[in-house]
């Protein structure tokens, strides 16, 4: 019975080669293998030596990477065209989804600050602002026992940021949660793998880092310029923001040094090919 | 035969085999070649691609079965399967008919 080094080896560069889903990568390495231990082991009962037996069923077999590349243009071409609605929901529902909570998380965070530090240092409006009768009119209705207009306006813009906050928490925790069902719902399938989810590592700690250094520094600068209007709601946004770039940079920093690996290797493999 | 020559037909070769009966992925290698006296000799890493592709077309269906004691991806033609190799096969008919009549057919005698 052949010792399955070189066959072990041949599975091994053909996972690294393929670029199908988990699901499918397995299947497609225990029929190799079924099919290539059979083919060594029938050679050896013929007399090959182990060795031979495992060469010339890699060989006849084909290259590794030819063989991946056949997996991998026919999960591409036979996709079907709900799999990818099914893909892009999914896709975006986790992206939109977290982006809301965060959104979220900080309105509301914000709206604690308020309550505890003055409403103005969050929805406050820039110093010097004038109302219009008609503005100041509806700003009162929405709060009739302000003090003046400029109250009022806090009032009603915190209320707003509150109200908008919420609505974004909600939808944002619908958009994970149907996400999350549908994976579920669909895991078995090939329609619900694949997710970039490299490509969701990476957007997700570049787009909180980014934000997070602007809305904190944006709102570093306003409030040592002036402490109100609105000011603590950019650093509170800054900081969320940051707290979500936190949490994504472990996985961010290991899609980066995948692609980063894989990008080397292939230039790696085009020089040798040369 | 090179493999360039299959293209195109390999999904009617692996559909016709399925037409008898349920195989996995060697046994239907190995009965393509007997079939084809050897003609047929491609790649063995080529068919399974093929049959993955067949599967997601609703052609095919697998299942894991063990009876030889070793996890083993048998696969069997469903009835989307037996209406393309149906289809396929007259394709086929209708082309190598029209090759042939066209090898066997004499020109016409120059005009005078």
């Amino acid at each position: 019975m052949p010792s399955p080094g070189l066959i072990d080896d041949y599975l091994d560069e053909l996972l690294d080669a393929l670029r199908v889903d988990g699901r499918r990568a397995r299947r497609i390495l225990i029929e190799t293998e079924d099919h290539l231990l059979q083919a060594a082991n029938e050679r050896v009962a013929a007399g090959a030596t182990p060795a031979e037996a495992e060469r010339l069923a890699i060989e006849r077999f084909g290259p590794a990477p030819e063989v991946a590349r056949r997996f991998n243009d026919g999960a591409a071409q036979a996709l079907s065209q709900r799999a990818w609605f099914l893909r892009l929901y999914l896709y975006a529902a986790l992206l939109g989804g977290v982006g809301l909570i965060a959104v979220g998380i900080a309105g509301q965070m914000s709206a604690g600050v308020g309550l505890a530090f003055g409403k103005d240092t969050i929805a406050g409006d820039q110093p010097g602002v004038t109302y219009t009768a008609a503005r100041c009119a509806d700003y009162f209705e929405y709060a009739p026992g302000a003090a003046n207009c400029e109250a009022a306006a806090t009032d009603h813009h915190f209320g707003e940021l509150w109200r908008n906050a919420s609505a974004a928490l909600i939808l944002g925790v619908l958009a994970v949660g149907s996400h999350l069902w549908l994976r579920r719902r669909y895991a078995k399938s090939d329609d619900g793998a694949m997710l970039p989810r490299r490509a969701f590592a990476i957007l997700g700690t570049v787009a909180f880092g980014g934000a997070g250094v602007l809305l904190t520094g944006f709102g570093a600068l306003g409030t040592g310029l002036n402490a109100h209007a609105g000011n603590a709601m950019y650093l509170v946004d800054g900081l969320v923001a940051l707290a979500f770039f936190a949490a994504f940079v472990p996985a961010g920093w290991r899609a980066l040094r995948a692609v980063s690996d894989e990008a080397r290797s292939g230039y790696v493999e085009a020089v040798v090919a040369r | 035969m090179t493999p360039d020559l299959l293209k195109g037909h390999l999904d009617l070769l692996l559909l016709s085999i399925l037409e008898s009966g349920p195989l996995h992925g060697y046994a239907i290698i190995e009965e393509l070649r007997r079939r084809s006296d050897g003609t047929f000799d491609l790649p063995e890493g080529t068919v399974y691609p093929a049959l993955h592709r067949l599967e997601r077309l609703a052609y095919v269906s697998s299942h894991w079965s063990d009876e030889t004691g070793r996890r083993r991806r048998q696969y069997q033609l469903n009835d989307g399967g037996r209406a393309a190799l149906a289809k396929k096969a007259g394709e086929w008919r209708e082309f190598s008919g029209a090759i042939e009549s066209v090898m066997r057919r004499t020109p016409c005698p120059a005009p005078a």
